[in-house]
């Protein structure tokens, strides 16, 4: 069974004095988990953490303990950063070959994945004259090839439109992915696939639990369908 | 007969006549004098490309635009207003003075980020930032792609009523469909490369045209035709 396990975790950014985490216990099993919090929270900087990136890629100085067991896609908000190839079959075709694929494997794979992600139209197209909406259901496509067992989602709804929110939030409760971490604002969208709402502050957890437990807060949006007055 | 020539001239703030480009737009029509006007529709339907075109960063195929020549802009990647190492100097180029910098950041609740590297901010911090930017040096229209990714629900509502308190014409492209129906006064429809409709917000939402372009109905649009009521947003049934 895949999992994250976050014990005391301090992190920094190189050349910075502050600790944007701040000594975080977090342990993510086989569930469906969304991470929220004000801007500058330490959000994105855990989702860097929890999928190993923040050592690798920005360096730093990391304290506590990480364990991260199972394989790991991680979908960042600046996606577009990674999208290497000049379109999007292109990008798919590289990922997908090589997990030793036959060439018609490989075909039938593409058309699957892009058609859950709705970007069939979009294959052909060079990723540079995609919109940004277009680009980040590209850069989830590639992490779904990538078969993981634990998907990380930074902000995924940022650049979607409503009617692709719906659409991926039904991809993602049919997924088959056993963990699922997403950092969102927006829980509405979420509300009814998720099994617990991790709240951050000031690079703490202030809250971890269920949706309906969590404390009034003014940085929690909460889905209208749950507000009572 | 020889023609004459004929200098357009619009009462508008900002219009586009038939604008064509590539294959992005087919035909724009729009206008914007005063208030908060919002581009909505799918991804690739082209609201960003018309933004490009509204400050000249585009030039259409075919049609006219009509700009006044200070446009403030705020884009996508909100990192690229950035020009200097850190937010206080990136605000000294407009305000005088530290003490100056230090009061307009904090009216909008952003002291704490006056000494920050503007590359090291979070992508919201980022944009909270970029659209006082774009705000700070006095421009005489506004320009800003999706104002509110990245942007938690309190900071939501500070952009809302940061856009509501300027007095230029301020034109947002966005799908954040709850921001749209509390900030802006009238909505442009935009559909792969269309503009398939337009008017006053509540009109536009409480039809069924949002719909049709496949967008599911807004919780407070639901909440509010259960009532009876033409909602902006929920705090008008707290209240």
């Amino acid at each position: 069974m895949a999992f994250i396990e976050l014990k005391e975790v301090f992190y920094r950014y190189p050349e910075s004095e502050e600790w944007v985490l701040k000594g975080v216990n977090l342990s993510v099993g086989s569930e469906k988990v969304v991470i929220t919090g004000r801007t500058g929270s330490g959000k994105t900087t855990l989702l860097r953490v929890m999928s190993g990136v923040a050592l690798k890629v920005y360096g730093g100085e990391l304290r506590g303990e990480v364990l991260i067991d199972g394989r790991v896609a991680y979908v960042p908000q600046e996606f577009d950063l990674y999208i290497l190839m000049p379109t999007p079959r292109e990008e798919l075709t590289y990922i997908l070959s090589a997990q030793n694929l036959g060439l018609n494997d490989v075909e039938v794979r593409i058309r699957e994945i892009s058609e859950l992600l709705g970007i069939k139209e979009l294959l052909d197209r060079r990723v540079v004259k995609l919109s940004m909406g277009e680009r980040q259901r590209v850069a989830i496509a590639s992490a779904i090839a990538l078969n993981p067992e634990i998907l990380i989602l930074d902000e995924p709804f940022a650049h979607i439109d409503p009617k692709g929110a719906v659409d991926l939030v039904r991809l993602l409760s049919n997924l088959g992915v056993s963990t699922l971490v997403i950092s969102e604002h927006k829980l509405r969208y979420l509300a009814n696939i998720i099994d617990r709402i991790v709240v951050l502050r000031d690079g703490t957890v202030v809250y971890s639990g269920s949706l309906e437990g969590a404390p009034k807060d003014p940085d929690i949006e909460w889905p209208l369908s749950m507000l009572r007055w | 007969m020889a023609f004459k020539y004929v200098e357009v001239v619009s009462l508008a703030k900002i219009e586009l006549i038939d604008v064509w480009y590539k294959d992005i737009l087919k035909g724009i029509n729009l206008r914007v004098n005063d208030g908060i006007v919002a581009l909505v529709g799918p991804n690739g339907a082209g609201k960003t490309t018309i933004l490009k075109v509204m400050v000249k960063a585009l030039k259409p195929d075919r049609g006219s635009v009509v700009a006044p020549e200070k446009v403030g802009s705020s884009w996508q990647n909100p990192y690229y207003s950035f020009t200097k190492p850190t937010v206080l100097e990136e605000f000294l180029e407009y305000l005088g003075s530290v003490e100056e910098v230090e009061e307009f950041l904090g009216s909008y609740g952003l002291k704490h980020l006056l000494n920050r590297y503007t590359f090291k901010l979070s992508v919201g911090q980022a944009r909270l930032v970029s659209i006082l930017l774009a705000v700070v040096w006095g421009p005489e229209a506004l320009v800003i792609d999706e104002p509110t990714n990245g942007l938690s629900l309190r900071e939501r509502y500070a952009v809302s009523r940061l856009l509501r308190s300027i007095k230029i014409p301020v034109v947002i492209a966005s799908h954040d469909l709850d921001f749209i129906l509390m900030t802006s006064d009238y909505v442009y429809v935009v559909n792969d490369g269309h503009i398939v409709c337009e008017g006053n917000t509540l009109d536009v939402f409480y039809s069924d045209v949002l719909q049709h372009i496949g967008f599911p109905e807004p919780e407070v649009v639901r909440i509010g035709k259960e009532l009876g009521l033409r909602l902006r947003s929920v705090d008008e049934v707290k209240s």
